[in-house]
């Protein structure tokens, strides 16, 4: 690419482009820039990291996923319109990847009673369940989910975006994330109800009472 | 949770969620007030989000990280060469495609050598040439082609270096008796170059391979095309080996080549009986060489054919079959091929014995329009039974 006279020398450079917002850099990539694409890198990767680690539950798979979204769009980025946040479409592309290596892997879907099956045999004991157990757990109940409901749930639960956000990057009407994320909720339900009850005993009420209601 | 008296869980996470309609969510609001299980459940819902919110976010590993910058690196590097760059291997099989060892027309437009001059049991091309591969000896052929098939180890990706080995002492053996042993090294080393990838590798640091003609010059031999996939059978004409392969000093490569007079089809002595679109064997001679008219050009690729290949285009499969053959030693093809043959009216450009879709076929060809570059494609089992709609496929 040519070098573009516009584009400060690297030093200079840096501090600018720190300044810069996603879609300036983004524009500076496509003008050429071959350090603007590294700073939107650097400064999504940990969000795409978990969204992708969330979503397909397995770290191996989500580096995969990752460095392909991130290379893809770096290629097609001239393809980015400006009618989104850079970060939405950004997400887009790793959720878009993590799907498709779902696909791949083609998912069998998992009927609810084999949901219910897997969460009476999954149950930990309840004593030695720490933040990584709970963590373990969780990402074990969300691979039971189809992968759309787990996709909704991964950006609007665990991401805490908005369901508007979240239709924007599953370029899905709002009303559909709002369905699989409440499809997706039931089945965790009784999967995770344990785990609530457990944090109850740390955060807040009820530990009596969870214990009576669960027999 | 029955149904009559409580709702379900999906209920509940649509009522919390909005999507319900009014009438809907009044009633079990209402349900919702009385209703103590119900209630639980409601509030196991909201823990779901709450468990979920609570889970820590990851950062990026340092290893993935690092994964990351080095492949937009390589990207960046591969946007700055920009066109100055090749992506793939050069497309052997089209550039090469005129080339007289593809096209089937003698060398250096040195007249072909008439069959008749060539004695049975001395071979003395005066120029070298590419012709079919043709057997010395239908047994020792047989030999080899069993081999291949019975043991699976033959085409274990080691044995790249044993044929290597092997094919040194090639070079200093005489031609005529070379012959089965260049033969057998040609078929093993096409065994290994479909499964060892990794010889491709050597391509170009392989000394050059060349072909002696009884004069001693060594020409110098084409490379084979990149996609080994086949491994034809060899026609039963007698025939009697030429030349021997010399390996540029060192080693035998996979990609060997063999030189062997014998007998084409009878009305183009010496040349190639490659089956080209531009030269079918059928149109060129349907009955008159080969086998008692009943000659048609067999292989046995071992190749998993899919639907999308077999649309075509096909050349790149059947269209350097050696010779004319017929699988005298498999009486039920032959018939297979005779009915075959006999509904769809014509005589078959290709057979290749082999797989679709996993399955074990016969792959049979014929000319539905050579001038529109169509054939039609039929697929059989063992038993002669369509495995596949009779289609049609581009030839090139």
């Amino acid at each position: 690419m040519n070098p573009q006279a516009d584009n400060p020398p690297s030093s200079a450079g840096q501090a600018t482009r720190s300044a810069l917002s996603d879609a300036e850099l983004l524009h500076r990539h496509i003008g050429g820039d071959p350090q603007a694409f590294s700073e939107i890198v650097r400064r999504h990767r940990d969000r795409m990291w978990a969204v992708a680690l969330r979503t397909l539950g397995d770290a191996d798979e989500a580096a995969d996923a990752v460095q392909d979204a991130f290379v893809s769009a770096y290629r097609k980025a001239e393809s980015f319109r400006g009618e989104a946040a850079v970060t939405t479409w950004l997400h887009r592309i790793v959720v878009n990847a993590c799907l498709d290596r779902m696909r791949r892997k083609a998912v069998r879907p998992v009927a609810d009673d084999e949901l219910i099956e897997a969460a009476e045999r999954d149950t930990p004991l309840p004593d030695h369940t720490g933040d990584r157990e709970i963590s373990l757990e969780v990402s074990a109940a969300l691979k039971l989910l189809p992968a759309d409901q787990r996709a909704a749930l991964v950006l609007v639960d665990m991401m805490g975006y908005s369901v508007e956000d979240a239709a924007a990057v599953l370029s899905v009407p709002s009303g559909t994330v709002k369905s699989r994320c409440a499809r997706g909720r039931a089945k965790l339900a009784p999967i995770l109800s344990h785990l609530r009850n457990r944090s109850d005993l740390t955060r807040v009420s009820s530990a009596k009472g969870a214990e009576l209601r669960d027999g | 949770m029955t149904g009559d008296t409580h709702y379900d869980l999906e209920t509940l996470a649509e009522l919390a969620e909005g999507l319900l309609d009014d009438a809907t969510a009044q009633r079990v609001r209402d349900h919702l007030v009385i209703c103590d299980p119900c209630g639980e459940a409601l509030a196991d819902l909201a823990g779901v989000r709450e468990v979920l919110a609570a889970m820590p976010v990851p950062a990026m590993p340092l290893g993935v990280a690092m994964r990351v910058d080095q492949a937009l690196a390589a990207e960046a590097e591969r946007r700055q060469d920009g066109a100055l760059r090749l992506d793939e291997a050069p497309d052997w099989d089209r550039i090469m495609r005129d080339a007289p060892w593809e096209t089937g027309l003698p060398w250096e437009n040195e007249p072909a050598a008439p069959i008749e001059q060539a004695p049975a049991d001395t071979p003395s091309f005066d120029t070298p040439r590419l012709v079919p591969l043709t057997s010395a000896s239908s047994a020792a052929v047989n030999g080899v082609n069993g081999a291949a098939h019975n043991g699976s180890s033959v085409n274990g990706s080691g044995l790249t270096d044993s044929t290597r080995l092997n094919g040194a002492p090639y070079s200093a053996t005489p031609p005529a008796a070379a012959a089965h042993s260049a033969e057998a090294a040609d078929s093993t080393a096409e065994n290994t170059t479909d499964k060892a990838s990794a010889a491709e590798d050597d391509e170009a640091a392989r000394p050059a391979l060349g072909v002696v003609a009884a004069d001693g010059t060594v020409v110098p031999a084409p490379r084979r095309r990149p996609t080994g996939r086949r491994r034809w059978l060899v026609p039963l004409s007698s025939a009697v080996a030429a030349a021997a392969v010399v390996i540029g000093g060192v080693a035998v490569g996979s990609n060997v080549l063999t030189a062997a007079g014998g007998q084409g089809p009878a009305n183009e002595p010496g040349t190639v009986a490659l089956p080209t679109p531009q030269q079918s064997p059928l149109l060129g001679d349907a009955s008159g060489s080969g086998q008692e008219g009943t000659g048609f050009p067999v292989g046995e690729s071992g190749y998993n054919y899919l639907d999308a290949e077999l649309k075509g285009p096909l050349v790149e499969y059947f269209g350097s079959m050696p010779s004319w053959g017929t699988a005298a030693d498999d009486e039920k093809l032959n018939r297979c091929v005779a009915k075959v043959s006999k509904a769809v009216g014509s005589k078959p450009i290709g057979i290749d014995r082999a797989y679709y879709n996993g399955n074990e076929a016969t792959i049979m060809l014929f000319w539905h329009n050579k001038s529109q570059n169509s054939v039609q494609v039929r697929v059989v089992s063992p038993a002669c039974k369509n495995l596949r709609k009779p289609g049609l496929a581009t030839w090139n």
